[in-house]
């Protein structure tokens, strides 16, 4: 029963990252589902899971976009662990607290590209790109944020929050 | 705990450094597994787009059905003398055509992929059709940009506006050229431009793309002009691209120089 729901989640995240462009005008960028994605599968797990999870969607990303492996692999990781040590102490079902991991994380997730683009020399690291993509990005990852939680918890099931851990 | 998760941190991050430096890219081969997948999206959300517009535009279509029926009877006498004039350019068009063979490829676009850092277009066409790294893409309307990858049936395009994307421009009747590059998803810079007769509104051309002699090619109009005072390296230009690459349907491949 699960199991349907879970697949048609992933294959829907995978075809909407896709189509995004289509729908957006150019000079909006798309929400970053991988990164949303792989907050809310880590939100219930250890931090050692966390990173391989964050790792193993980044490196998928890499993959699907054909782009410089380990990229956008280090920059999740590092997002989801981030996010992760910052939303410990904070209530599951809050959405301020979904907003806080979604921000620590795109923060975090662009420090990482930020040294990687300077380490490649890659010509896009610069200033015009992080005001054009980094801040849109920002925008649309949290305006997506809540439905996009609300989608997961439809196919995965609602997360035990700290409070009924207490119990 | 933390050390063990800390360690780990620190090698995935090592290995990251090590891989974008000195990996290749991941072939495109992996990326096309799923291109079917997002083909079905787009086509889907195209057609949504679509869908929309035109519920816009229906308001205004009754008044406009009424003008245009005017225009129609003056056009139909226009299109008498237009047919005649069309039969001997589509002659000029063909010799010029078997003269310099300039398209090898018309594909389609499949599929746009706008993320973090790129722009990139997606066509239907791959190696085995004779698409080639490198390679110009155009449309009647203007550069689109140059193939990055190429696999079997289909390959990606970095478009004008990829930050990454490079494009030696020049304005129509001046001296001097320069180079312009994309800005992150929005539109061209131009630095270093020696003419100072360049304005707003006027046309830019390609000058050099990807490295190769090619006929010029429209590549949009320039938006912004700037002069810094005491500057003796020329104007800065801003460039909006004559093509909307968020509503490209086919595009055309030129032969590589």
């Amino acid at each position: 029963m699960i199991l349907w729901r879970r697949i048609v989640f992933f294959l829907v995240v995978l075809g909407a990252q896709g189509a995004m462009g289509a729908v957006l005008p150019v000079f909006v960028s798309p929400p970053d589902l991988f990164l949303l994605t792989a907050l809310a599968l880590t939100s219930r797990l250890t931090p050692l899971w966390t990173l391989g999870i964050g790792y193993g969607l980044g490196l998928a990303q890499d993959i699907l976009g054909a782009g410089a492996l380990g990229f956008h692999a280090a920059g999740i990781m590092a997002g989801v662990l981030a996010a992760g040590f910052v939303r410990r102490g904070l209530s599951n079902d809050n959405s301020l607290n979904h907003t806080i991991g979604v921000v620590t994380a795109l923060l975090t997730k662009w420090l990482v590209f930020i040294a990687l683009g300077y380490w490649t020399r890659l010509d896009a690291m610069n200033l015009e790109t992080l005001l054009y993509r980094f801040v849109p990005e920002i925008i649309t990852t949290l305006l997506l944020g809540p439905f996009f939680f609300a989608f997961f918890n439809w196919a995965f099931g609602k997360s035990r929050s700290n409070e009924d851990r207490l119990f | 705990m933390n050390s063990r998760v800390g360690l780990l941190f620190a090698t995935l991050l090592v290995l990251s450094f090590i891989s974008t430096r000195f990996l290749p890219k991941a072939p495109l081969v992996l990326s096309a597994g799923v291109a079917p997948l997002w083909t079905a999206f787009y086509a889907v959300s195209s057609n949504l787009r679509g869908f929309t517009e035109a519920l816009v535009t229906e308001r205004n279509l009754r008044s406009e059905n009424a003008e245009l029926r005017t225009r129609v009877a003056v056009a139909e006498t226009d299109n008498k003398r237009l047919s005649e004039e069309l039969r001997k350019l589509e002659e000029v068009t063909q010799i010029r055509a078997t003269i310099s063979p300039g398209v090898v490829v018309v594909a389609g676009v499949v599929g746009l992929q706008f993320d973090s850092l790129n722009a990139l277009v997606r066509i239907n066409k791959g190696a085995k059709d004779g698409v080639q790294e490198k390679m110009v893409v155009t449309t009647p309307q203007g550069l689109v940009g140059e193939v990055m990858n190429v696999e079997q049936g289909s390959a990606l395009v970095r478009t004008l506006l990829d930050a990454e994307f490079r494009v030696g421009v020049k304005v129509a009747k001046l001296s001097g050229t320069a180079l312009a590059r994309g800005v992150a998803g929005r539109f061209l810079r131009a630095t270093n431009y020696k003419s100072t007769n360049a304005k707003v509104g006027d046309t830019v051309w390609s000058a050099n793309v990807a490295g190769g002699a090619f006929p010029t090619i429209r590549v949009g109009r320039i938006t912004k002009r700037i002069e810094l005072s005491g500057d003796t390296l020329g104007l800065t230009l801003e460039i909006a691209p004559a093509v909307d690459i968020s509503a490209l349907e086919q595009v055309y491949l030129l032969r590589l120089p």
